[in-house]
């Protein structure tokens, strides 16, 4: 065993060491006589180191993923990674013990000076597991415990969370940059995910009020530290920084850019001036939130009462119920790229591609297809007109027109083009115009179904 | 947004209902960051667009940013959630198939079984799953943001259905017709591994649940959570029991509506 100078033991170490005589002082038992130290146990170093890892992995992947809950067994992989003497059975221990709450009792003054004892239970264990579930996530209060801890920046920078970036940029102190530029962003992003909570929940009425009665001062610091990230940003611009970040790179064969540092600042104030601007919505909106209504919902309840009240015409009212409330499936035989985003092969559809059986297409190489239309067209084209003279017709009526003319390969689809270009059938003193419609018309077509919709045509004609 | 970059997002939200430039729990999907690109770099006019395209379809939009739920940004990564849910008061396209989770479930080994013992045991099914993302935890289906609390296991929610379905035996067939639903779920409580598996299966492929890092275990999904929210607001209440003290003329304008009355609006029509 090592002995290591109080200046250099590892931070986190030297704040449990300094707790540490409270909770002796808690525990002991005057009449044993003396005072109290306790034994301490062959692996109680090893089982505090377990301890913060595990609390340090966890908050890791909360810095990666946000809050949630995250498998044990991807907590027991980090855990090995670090150190791969750990067994099961001792990360077992470690997360049963940290889950477990503890009893903290305290003193209060009270106005006439009497002191009134309390006691707390909820505010110790660190970590929570879900119970029947192998998951796992921080509890506030161990959220609580690194934001103290991380505070020894404090004992170097001692000021404000986002003045410690400036004050890490001016002594070179790069490497702490990125660490503190992420645990920034959680942080923010933590304190938007109460915004939604707050807003979400009637039953947090009282926060929201607090936060509504403190909502100028805490504008007033998110814009400071907007001002202050800001003034990081110029700063790691400047040419003396550059110059000394050179320097440090060097020295320390630094794994990242300066760019990587401007990027990781831009994206705080980005989502610094994010948060502000929702919290000003969220002052607005949370001032218009009715306490009332959102009531739990006893889902087994329902599900009882569907069974008890469960004749065939509840059976029949359920089922349509369940149509609007079920996830949906895809049953379309009509073909669309977009509907096959990362499921489909192409080629071989392509290769089984039928022939066409229209006279158009956008293949500039393919010669005659306006002048296929053309000819079509003026082929037709006193039928059609006799046709309009009569009354407006709809495609679908136009495409039941007898009579039509028609060349090698065509069909009396190629008709449609003659929606597109109406100008084609007019002459000096009859104009076709064509008029949309909601309508939609399906019919077979050489084996193929067809649907479109339905535009109708009419003739205008002047004397 | 050209035709081309429509036809990307449009198929990647059909098929998983959801695009996130930056999802916390599960790897990119095909084209997802590419699709999150696009749509961050969509006007306001092009986004409402959108909608419309997607409205005449029975679809909505919904965004939000990933941070109100936590989710920590990253550098380059579109942190914006899109998901598309129903658009109340408009039918689906004729495309989509209303009844697949019906079909979806259906016991391989009984083919035979009929769509009301289907409807009976997917309703059960699918409430005993919103106790375990709600009520289980203390969360109302307003809280989108606490998507990623609400968990269940293939194990909890077999014991979960099968104690239920335990006491409804033991509380005996209710009278009559009223007593069909009853006959199917205690006639056919054999199939209920087989259809608890089959349902989870079949929310899983439909986005509504994920794997949560172990076997057997789940959590619910951003879409689910979306979904939910909206279905407690419109059409919840109609599954929910009768009162009596409700009169038969606010059950009617319910329906119509689309929307429960509070006790106040009820007392007091003359106050709208």
């Amino acid at each position: 065993m090592v002995t290591i100078s109080a200046d250099n033991l590892p931070h986190d170490i030297r704040l449990i060491a300094a707790v540490s005589r409270l909770i002796d002082i808690h525990q002991s038992r005057r009449e044993a006589g003396g005072t109290y130290v306790p034994d301490v146990p062959e692996r109680a170093g090893f089982n505090l180191h377990l301890a913060l890892s595990a609390i340090e992995c966890l908050h890791e992947i909360e810095m990666d993923r946000g809050i949630g809950f995250c498998p044990i067994n991807e907590l027991v992989a980090r855990i090995r990674k670090r150190a791969p003497q750990v067994t099961d059975a001792d990360i077992e221990y470690c997360v049963s013990n940290l889950g477990q709450a503890r009893e903290i009792h305290y003193g209060m003054p009270g106005q006439d000076g009497e002191i009134t004892y309390a006691r707390t239970w909820d505010t110790t264990p660190l970590i929570d597991v879900e119970e029947g579930f192998s998951q796992i996530h921080l509890t506030e209060n161990a959220r609580l415990l690194l934001r103290v801890s991380s505070l020894r920046e404090s004992w170097l920078y001692s000021d404000l969370d986002a003045d410690r970036l400036i004050k890490a940029i001016e002594r070179g102190q790069f490497q702490d940059v990125p660490v503190f530029c992420r645990a920034m962003t959680l942080d923010l992003a933590a304190k938007s995910k109460q915004l939604s909570g707050v807003l979400e929940r009637p039953s947090l009425a009282e926060l929201r009020s607090l936060l509504i009665a403190e909502g100028s001062s805490i504008a007033a610091s998110l814009s400071t530290a907007a001002v202050t990230i800001s003034h990081a940003i110029e700063l790691v611009f400047n040419e003396h920084i550059q110059a000394s970040f050179s320097v440090w790179a060097g020295r320390t064969e630094a794994k990242f850019y300066l760019g990587n540092l401007q990027a990781d600042l831009e994206l705080v104030l980005q989502n610094v001036e994010s948060l502000s601007r929702r919290f000003l919505r969220f002052i607005e909106m949370a001032q218009r939130v009715r306490n009332e209504g959102n009531a739990a919902i006893h889902f087994l309840h329902i599900a009882d009462s569907l069974v008890e009240q469960g004749s065939e015409d509840a059976i029949r009212r359920t089922e349509a119920l369940l149509h609007e409330l079920m996830p949906w499936g895809l049953s379309t035989t009509i073909f669309h790229p977009s509907m096959m985003v990362g499921a489909t092969d192409l080629r071989e559809q392509i290769a089984q591609e039928p022939e066409r059986v229209h006279g158009f297409t956008v293949d500039p190489t393919i010669a005659g297809g306006s002048a296929r239309l053309m000819d079509f067209l003026m082929r037709n084209r006193d039928l059609v007109i006799q046709r309009l003279q009569r009354g407006p017709a709809s495609f679908s009526e136009m495409m039941s027109l007898t009579g039509l003319v028609l060349g090698e390969g065509e069909t009396p689809l190629d008709f449609f083009g003659v929606y597109a270009a109406p100008g084609m059938l007019t002459s000096e003193n009859q104009k076709i115009v064509v008029g949309l419609t909601d309508l939609t018309t399906q019919f077979v077509h050489a084996d193929r179904e067809v649907t479109g919709s339905d535009p109708v045509m009419f003739l205008e004609e002047t004397p | 947004m050209t035709p081309t970059d429509l036809g990307l997002v449009f198929g990647l939200l059909l098929k998983h209902r959801e695009i996130h430039g930056n999802p916390p729990d599960r790897p990119p999907r095909e084209n997802e960051l590419e699709v999150a690109r696009i749509l961050s770099d969509c006007s306001q006019s092009e986004l409402r667009d959108l909608d419309e395209f997607l409205a005449a379809q029975g679809f909505t939009l919904y965004i939000r940013d990933g941070l109100e739920f936590g989710i920590p940004p990253k550098a380059g990564r579109n942190n914006r959630i899109y998901v598309v849910t129903r658009l109340r008061g408009e039918t689906l396209a004729p495309y989509l198939d209303n009844d697949w989770t019906l079909d979806q479930i259906r016991d391989g080994r009984r083919r035979n079984a009929s769509k009301a013992e289907r409807v009976v045991w997917l309703a059960r099914m699918w409430l005993t799953l919103q106790w375990f993302f709600y009520e289980r935890i203390d969360r109302l289906p307003a809280e989108i943001s606490r998507y990623r609390e609400a968990l269940v296991s293939e194990k909890l929610f077999v014991d979960s259905l099968s104690k239920g379905i335990e006491q409804l035996g033991n509380m005996g067939r209710p009278e009559g017709m009223e007593g069909t639903a009853w006959d199917l779920l205690w006639g056919n409580k054999n199939s209920l591994h087989a259809y608890a598996s089959r349902f989870l299966k079949v929310m899983e492929e439909a986005g509504m649940i994920q794997d949560a890092g172990n076997p057997g275990e789940y959590r619910q999904t951003l879409v689910a959570a979306v979904d939910m929210a909206v279905i407690a607001e419109h059409e919840l209440s109609y599954l929910m029991p009768s009162d009596s003290s409700v009169t038969l003329e606010r059950r009617s304008v319910e329906l119509i509506t689309g929307q429960s009355q509070t006790e106040s609006e009820d007392a007091d029509p003359a106050a709208h």
